[in-house]
């Protein structure tokens, strides 16, 4: 089955019974929970953070536009330059623009979903460039050959064994345990760094009043990625601005914490503009590429535009029930959990509307939210879009209008109820239909009983005759 | 004085044993529970699926019956939750939507109700069993009630509360979508069953009806002996005292 945000069902289906993936993002999301749990949870002015992390993310969106001219200022003051793509189409091409003005052959990359969104590695290798990908868990995909299964785990999919084995049989070199696997994809990749013309990075968050761009790893091979090939190119979403450094320290107070539960990433680097005269290293040319895709759009619903709000800690992953239950390929795409419920129907339109209807409406990611975004609310609002179009995810509008009239007449409800009771009590022909029919496999499904108000009626007669 | 009760269709029609148990607990808080005529659904389906417009429709008919009620008490965490939604459904119609806010500031879900307004958290009851508690989405997360049904566990004699392994998880219920998506409910449904299970517990207790429905549905298909039971049952046994 492809992977397309419009297969989510069979994806789902395939997925949701695949024994050994779900043991595998059980126990992934159990660690991840535990490590946040014990950071995150102890922050003794945790709701204060989250209020003030909010408000900053907030506060962008409501500044967007004059935020984003100062940052496109302060890069090109800085010595770099800004590209701005409407689609992913457009941003593909400057990309592979700038690659193409350096004869650039070999490219390092360190983890991006906004590459991921814009499908950015196929059409470079299209183009016959070499590009890798430097991220660990980045590697271990690409070279299995699929994309991340988590916007920060992306190999949170793939078991020890399964990357013992890969490597084998793709590097010709293997190892049992993790330590050891590590250092053999490090001595590949330090070739891959050392002989890349370009490094393409995302962007975590960009600071207006001074240009910079903000990234965080643990690996170090960002800082490698930016720093050993000659041109660094930054792809970020529009919302992904702050104000000022005062606010960029509101939300690296919350998001490692959130995401792995670490103080802070082993690495946050600042970027702000190329390698200046006189120092030794980064990049000589600095590229930042601002992309919309589909964000003013969303930004026009004062409600579903708090989705934008989202800093990718990947928490509401981690707390998603149905998350756990069929990882992140399922859904089809690079956003799944509670973000991509929330995001994919605004990015992909009526193809991604299958999404906000996998959930549970459980609350959980709203919970962990570090930035306060309220998933359910903002999924329950899709999904009145989905039954408003008569989109086929929703339940059909002569049900609703079935039950909404039954509802509204007590006479009518009680007629229908009393039917059913007398024709089907058990739901023994009911429970062969469609909707109930698949529930009944793993349950035994209700009887109607005698209704309270009548067991009371009764009661009461009782009563009254002794 | 009085406390109107609000039956959910699924406590009307599938477990009416639910209601009149509450009927008995709210007694024995020293409640008169009163019950309107005419009661239906409160529109969940609708709203949960999108039909926000149908919806509205059962808001109306509910707001009617319950507006002159001094407290309005329900079994059920999600329900609850619904009325609270209700102003939101008349963002453009001010008059119904002071008539909804007026309802939703008045509904509780019986726990709650018990512990923060009767301000009772003994109801003698006893009930001499192995119990955890599913600490129910609707009613955990959506109504913030964690502690009161806790409280008013604790103080069931012959009961003894056992933790559960990753009691936050929902059981796979979500309404619709256990119908649209049965394979992934059919996996969160049985994850907490094994917890439940592994908890050694002979019975599983929560305040949300349709949880309810869910796991003992799912005992009942496994042949298990653990049994499903409503807080306001607990809260009404007398068992051993008899």
């Amino acid at each position: 089955m492809k992977n397309d945000v419009r297969n989510f069902r069979p994806l789902s289906r395939t997925a949701s019974r695949d024994k050994t993936l779900r043991e595998i993002l059980k126990k992934a999301c159990i660690h991840f929970k535990t490590s946040r749990d014990n950071t995150y949870g102890r922050l003794p002015d945790l709701d204060e953070r989250r209020r003030r992390a909010a408000a900053v993310r907030l506060g962008a969106l409501n500044d967007l536009a004059s935020l984003l001219e100062q940052l496109e200022e302060n890069v090109v003051l800085s010595g770099g330059r800004v590209h701005w793509a409407q689609d992913a189409s457009q941003a593909r091409n400057i990309i592979g623009g700038i690659a193409e003005k350096h004869a650039v052959r070999r490219i390092v990359k360190g983890k991006s979903i906004m590459t991921e969104e814009i499908g950015l590695n196929e059409f470079l290798e299209e183009r016959g460039i070499h590009v890798r990908e430097t991220d660990l868990g980045e590697y271990i995909v690409q070279l299995r050959g699929e994309g991340p299964s988590h916007i920060i785990a992306p190999c949170v999919h793939v078991s020890k064994q399964q990357v013992a084995d890969l490597f084998a049989k793709e590097l010709g070199e293997t190892a049992e345990e993790a330590e050891e696997l590590t250092l053999i994809a490090r001595k590949k990749l330090r070739e891959e760094f050392l002989s890349a013309d370009m490094g393409i990075t995302g962007v975590n968050l960009a600071v207006a009043e001074s240009g910079t761009a903000v990234l965080l790893e643990n690996e170090g091979n960002i800082r490698m990625s930016t720093t050993c090939p000659r041109v660094h190119v930054a792809v970020m979403s529009l919302e992904k601005v702050v104000r000022n450094f005062e606010d960029a320290a509101a939300l690296l107070n919350i998001l490692p914490r959130s995401a792995t539960g670490q103080k802070l990433s082993g690495y946050v680097s600042f970027f702000t503009g190329p390698k200046k005269p006189g120092e030794n290293d980064g990049p000589e040319e600095f590229h930042l590429v601002i992309l919309d895709n589909g964000r003013s759009e969303i930004m026009q619903d004062e409600e579903l535009r708090k989705i934008l709000c989202c800093i990718r800690c990947g928490a509401c992953l981690n707390v998603c029930p149905v998350y756990q239950s069929i990882g992140g390929h399922a859904y089809g795409w690079v956003y799944s959990g509670p973000m991509g419920n929330a995001l994919v129907p605004q990015l992909c339109g009526d193809e991604g509307m299958e999404l906000p209807f996998a959930c549970t409406t459980c609350g959980a990611c709203k919970e962990a939210c570090p930035v306060n975004i309220d998933h359910p609310k903002l999924i329950l609002k899709l999904r009145q879009e989905a039954a408003r179009k008569g989109h086929k995810a929703a339940p059909p509008a002569l049900f609703a209008w079935g039950y909404a009239l039954a509802g509204k007449s007590p006479l009518l409800w009680n007629a229908a109820m009393g039917t059913l009771r007398t024709l089907d009590p058990n739901f023994k022909v009911v429970g062969k239909l469609p909707p109930l029919r698949r529930w009944g496999e793993k349950r035994v499904l209700p009887g109607l009983q005698k209704p309270l108000s009548r067991r009371l009626k009764n009661a009461g007669k009782e009563k009254k005759n002794a | 004085m009085q406390a109107f009760l609000f039956v959910p269709c699924l406590v009307e029609d599938f477990m009416p044993e639910i209601g009149e148990a509450t009927i008995t607990v709210l007694r024995r808080a020293g409640w008169s529970p009163v019950i309107p005529k005419g009661q239906t659904c409160c529109g969940q389906p609708l709203y949960k699926t999108g039909h926000t417009d149908k919806a509205r429709d059962l808001a109306r008919h509910f707001i009617e019956l319950f507006e002159d009620a001094p407290v309005v008490v329900s079994p059920s965490g999600s329900c609850v939750s619904m009325v609270r939604h209700y102003p939101e459904l008349f963002a453009n119609e001010p008059e119904w939507r002071a008539r909804a806010e007026k309802v939703a500031g008045k509904v509780y879900e019986l726990s709650q109700f018990l512990v923060d307004v009767a301000r009772v958290t003994d109801l003698k009851a006893t009930l001499d069993t192995r119990a955890v508690y599913h600490d129910s989405c609707q009613v955990g997360r959506a109504l913030g009630v964690k502690t009161q049904p806790l409280a008013l566990l604790e103080n069931v004699r012959g009961l003894t509360l056992l933790p559960l392994e990753r009691a936050e998880m929902c059981c796979g219920f979500g309404g619709a979508l256990s119908m649209q998506h049965p394979d992934i409910s059919d996996n969160l449904l049985s994850e907490k069953a094994t917890a439940i299970f592994k908890s050694g517990a002979d019975t599983v207790v929560s305040a949300e009806v349709s949880c309810l429905l869910n796991l003992k549905g799912y005992m009942g298909k496994k042949h298990h002996r653990v049994q499903c039971l409503h807080i306001a049952q607990v809260l009404a046994s007398q068992e051993a005292a008899e």
